[in-house]
């Protein structure tokens, strides 16, 4: 599984603030036309930091998501989660 | 012809603006202030910057190896990092001359016409210059999306940008800065608990010092593993930047290398080599 989409989502949050809105105000309507599958999708709006790293999110793209403190992943609970990652093979 | 004036290596923490004003007391402005003396002793014309892209200039869709810019005017920082915004402008002649030498020489730098650029290249510009009023070439490095390149590569790609810049006809001084870290975690397992950075391997930035202090191309270049660069952290391959700027200098030793202590998983060393 490539994890092509789980990055350019995190890079697109960053760099786009509508999107990134329109993703805090309903996440489902948001992400309804990415090519995610359902694990994927689900695992994003848990902010299952662990489970999107193991999958070969990219980190630096992956910590996006604690800078704007998305799905409740503030940077505190980000190192958390991050913290005992496994290295995608 | 031009001449190579100065080779500079620096960190380039977005952080680093909004922590240490730059006319500041602490001891990373101090360092920063100490490097801009360096460089302005040089007279540089022009400043070939040498930094890895953190998906701000490109994205996965389309990620060079190298590539370098080839505009009149370009603008940073573009990813948000807390500094002020400048509009530089780019020496567009130098940046054509660098890509046809590459090009004879087997070094093939993707190009772009049109970019702005991250906090990689402009931090070091907001400390090292007043305003970026000389002109920039930039040059990105795939540091951080594996597959790296090698650091033999990258130091066949810094002798390159020497030589191209001794066959520029005219008298133009040109200076090289690279910017990276050599050991350092972002947003990956080995971070600090409840921080986003981690030292992985201070033990291998110590080491690095004394090398480049040396001039110990061969060592760099054997040691400087993909291996060896990722135990040093997921951005441990900055190194690469560094080694681009090491292949201008050579076995010429740094008039300048900040102590070790202080510099936690960085660098700052400057090389002066203009008449």
């Amino acid at each position: 599984m490539s994890a092509y989409h789980l990055n350019k989502l995190c890079h697109r949050l960053h760099h786009d603030r509508a999107f990134r809105e329109a993703l805090q105000a309903d996440p489902g309507k948001a992400l309804a036309d990415w090519p995610l599958s359902d694990a994927e999708r689900t695992a994003f709006v848990a902010g299952d930091i662990k489970r999107l790293y193991e999958w070969g999110t990219h980190p630096y793209l992956l910590g996006h998501m604690s800078r704007w403190s998305l799905f409740g992943v503030t940077p505190t609970v980000y190192a958390e989660r991050i913290r005992g990652a496994r290295d995608p093979a | 012809m031009a001449e190579l004036v100065a080779a500079i290596g620096v960190p380039h923490s977005p952080q680093f603006p909004s922590q240490h004003p730059k006319d500041g007391p602490s001891e990373t402005a101090r360092t920063y202030r100490t490097v801009k003396e360096h460089l302005e002793a040089a007279r540089p014309d022009a400043i070939v910057v040498v930094a890895n892209d953190h998906f701000n200039t490109f994205f996965l869709d389309n990620f060079p190896t190298f590539a370098i810019g080839l505009a009149e005017a370009s603008f940073g920082p573009n990813d948000g990092t807390r500094m002020p915004r400048y509009d530089f402008p780019v020496h567009a002649g130098l940046a054509a001359h660098v890509l046809k030498a590459g090009m004879e020489e087997g070094i093939d730098f993707a190009v772009t016409q049109e970019f702005s650029v991250d906090h990689s290249m402009m931090v070091a510009l907001h400390f090292l210059t007043d305003g970026v009023r000389v002109p920039v070439v930039p040059i990105w490095v795939n540091a951080f999306v594996k597959p790296l390149p090698t650091a033999r590569r990258c130091y066949r790609v810094g002798e390159v940008l020497k030589g191209a810049i001794a066959g520029l006809p005219g008298s133009l001084r040109v200076a090289v800065i690279a910017t990276g870290s050599f050991s350092l975690e972002i947003a990956g397992p080995r971070v600090d608990p409840g921080d986003r950075h981690g030292i992985p391997h201070q033990a291998w930035c110590t080491h690095l010092h004394g090398r480049i202090r040396n001039a110990e191309i061969d060592e760099i270049l054997a040691e400087a593993t993909p291996e060896q660069m990722w135990k040093a952290g997921n951005v441990g391959g900055e190194l690469l930047n560094w080694i681009v700027m090491l292949g201008t200098v050579g076995r010429t030793k740094p008039v300048f290398v900040a102590d070790d202590a202080v510099t936690a998983g960085h660098g700052y060393a400057v090389w002066s080599l203009g008449r």
